[in-house]
């Protein structure tokens, strides 16, 4: 049940994350495109574009840490015997956690705040985009939650590798033989 | 406040807390225990130092590389650069520098070619007869090139953090330094392989041979033509520039066939994974740097290195090795954003151009990446090299070495900087 409902919250988080992607690029490729061709370019664009890569920012955080992109210095744990590197752990992660519970009840008091603003171009309420703090806290949390276990023992789920290496057969013969 | 701000800080990022949330742990800690500002501050500068069009060169720079690692374009720059240095002493080593040239006109991060093409060229060393802490000693010295010839996701943060220099400027002074720094690694290369015999006796690749294989590298090696031509030649901004070049490597890879749409998405997720972290890290580190502007640490910090007798070079070079220091135990890109609004005035009400000191900190911030306790670039080396990190230490040294020599001509010497940008009319 937890496992199924993982994955699926995995892949609807990867899903996301690709369409914001695509669509961030998309705009401002056609953006360049079009004041380039045919002298216009669109301000709601430029607008989309910047939300959308805020919302990568945030919504890929918990994912990003599931894959194990967060950069942390592991010197201390690794060079400690296996029951004081587990309790500090621990303390990171309850850091890590307090944090985003932190930033889940102050980003929704940030969405209520602002939320009769409205944004400069697309007269949306600036509480949309400012959704993105408290969810991706949210979405981190789960992801914590769901991948409790691996994150603990350091488990990091693997990146699809495009394995240059195996298309790269480093000529043989007089070149480096040395 | 700004003791406790420093050790909350370095206490987490100790314990292993991952750094994209150490500078907003830190950054909370403070403001619950100071009080006299609403908790809302910190989703609103989360958000808002992500919100920037400017920095969305970042995400772009990321995926064009990694859409043309994916397109297999490091093995065409990699054959091309065997045959133009491979038959030169220490040829493997020529490849690896070369490559890493190559590549950071490609891609804006040491961390990026690190795990791809300095780790490819890590093993093909092994492989040839190089020991093997040697060769990833290389490597990781070579993969600091990155973000030194543009584009640069550090250049670009630098330029939303600092008003006073421009992104294009700066990467129009990166192109010296970088070659430089790679000139510098190669002749190192070729006097070490010399005394130990590592990599002799390799033909000479025929005229031919070195024309086909640029002619399969040249996709790549056009990539920053276009981007730099067209920054310079006002066609477009610097984020528009990595957006066409993200639509230029799909083109390539489609022509040559060695990208798939089924491939798409794996790419984009992979790159959306990195932009995360490091964006995170940029959200995060502007609380922590609102916060030390909000407690005086800049202005208290320039009273205090201004009343030393110091002249111009001497505040550069107190600098430089206050920005060393630093750069051993904070990662990069926080290090910019944080370093940047402390030091920059000081440089400035010394006299020093900004752009000089812009090339000054990115340099030798790129440097902190392959010193530990805190050198990202080592810890991927050693990860793909299976190489323990303290053999890695060592045998980095005498590169290091060349790297702060390097370092020290560009403090000294501000033309290696300013005289590029000046032939496009910078005045400085």
């Amino acid at each position: 049940m937890v496992d199924t409902f993982d994955r699926w919250f995995i892949s609807f988080n990867k899903a996301l994350l690709v369409l914001l992607m695509a669509t961030m690029a998309l705009l401002v490729f056609a953006n360049v495109v079009a004041r380039y061709l045919f002298g216009v370019s669109f301000g709601w664009a430029e607008e989309i574009s910047r939300f959308a890569m805020i919302w990568i920012a945030f919504l890929g955080g918990g994912l990003a840490l599931r894959y194990g992109q967060l950069v942390a210095v592991e010197t201390l744990q690794t060079i400690m015997p296996d029951r004081p590197a587990l309790l500090l752990r621990w303390a990171s992660i309850t850091l890590v956690v307090a944090f985003l519970i932190a930033l889940v009840v102050l980003g929704l008091q940030f969405v209520e705040f602002s939320w009769n603003n409205r944004t400069p171009v697309l007269q949306i309420s600036r509480g949309i985009p400012y959704l993105a703090v408290p969810l991706g806290a949210a979405f981190a949390l789960l992801h914590l939650a769901l991948g409790f276990r691996q994150v603990m023992r350091g488990e990091w789920l693997a990146l699809e590798d495009f394995d240059q290496e195996t298309a790269l057969h480093p000529p043989q013969g007089p070149a480096d033989a040395g | 406040m700004t003791a406790l701000l420093l050790c909350v800080f370095a206490a987490s990022l100790i314990i292993g807390v991952p750094i994209a949330f150490v500078m907003g742990i830190a950054s909370l800690a403070v403001l619950l225990a100071d009080g006299s500002f609403p908790l809302l501050v910190v989703p609103q500068r989360m958000f808002n130092g992500l919100d920037s069009f400017p920095l969305m060169a970042v995400p772009f720079f990321i995926l064009a590389a990694d859409l043309m690692t994916a397109g297999r374009i490091t093995a065409s720059l990699l054959r091309f650069s065997q045959a133009l240095v491979g038959h030169i002493r220490g040829g493997m080593g020529h490849v690896n520098v070369l490559i890493s040239v190559f590549f950071a006109g490609i891609s804006g991060s040491a961390l990026a070619d690190a795990a791809g093409p300095s780790a490819i060229a890590m093993r093909m060393m092994a492989r040839a007869g190089y020991p093997l802490p040697y060769a990833a000693a290389l490597s990781a010295a070579t993969a600091t090139i990155g973000p030194v010839i543009p584009p640069s996701i550090i250049m670009v943060i630098y330029g939303i953090t600092e008003p006073r220099v421009s992104i294009s400027q700066m990467f129009m002074a990166g192109i010296l330094p970088g070659l430089l720094m790679g000139l510098a690694l190669a002749a190192a290369n070729f006097v070490i392989s010399r005394r130990h015999g590592y990599g002799g006796g390799v033909a000479r690749a025929s005229l031919r041979d070195i024309a086909a294989t640029a002619l399969k590298a040249a996709p790549a090696i056009l990539v920053p033509a276009i981007i730099l031509g067209g920054i310079l030649g006002g066609i477009f901004t610097p984020t528009e520039a990595a957006a066409v070049a993200v639509f230029y490597a799909m083109l390539i890879g489609f022509l040559q066939g060695t990208l798939t749409l089924a491939l798409l998405p794996q790419i984009f997720l992979r790159s959306a994974l990195l932009t995360s972290a490091v964006l995170l890290i940029v959200s995060t580190a502007s609380i922590f740097a609102w916060l030390l502007t909000v407690f005086q640490v800049p202005q208290s910090f320039a009273e205090a290195i201004t009343a030393l007798p110091l002249g111009q070079i001497g505040t550069l070079l107190l600098l430089a090795l206050l920005i060393l220091i630093c750069g051993l135990f904070i990662d990069t890109i926080p290090a910019v954003i944080v370093l940047t609004p402390i030091l920059a005035p000081i440089a400035f009400s010394a006299g020093i151009d900004p752009l000089h000191f812009a090339m000054v900190l990115i340099l030798n911030l790129t440097i902190g990446m392959v010193t530990p306790p805190v050198g990202p670039v080592l810890f991927v080396i050693c990860t793909v090299g299976k190489i323990r990190i303290e053999t890695l230490t060592r045998a980095i040294l005498p590169f290091l070495a060349v790297q702060i020599t390097v370092l020290l001509a560009i403090v000294l010497i501000p033309d290696l900087s300013l005289t590029i940008p000046r032939l496009f009319g910078y005045g400085g």
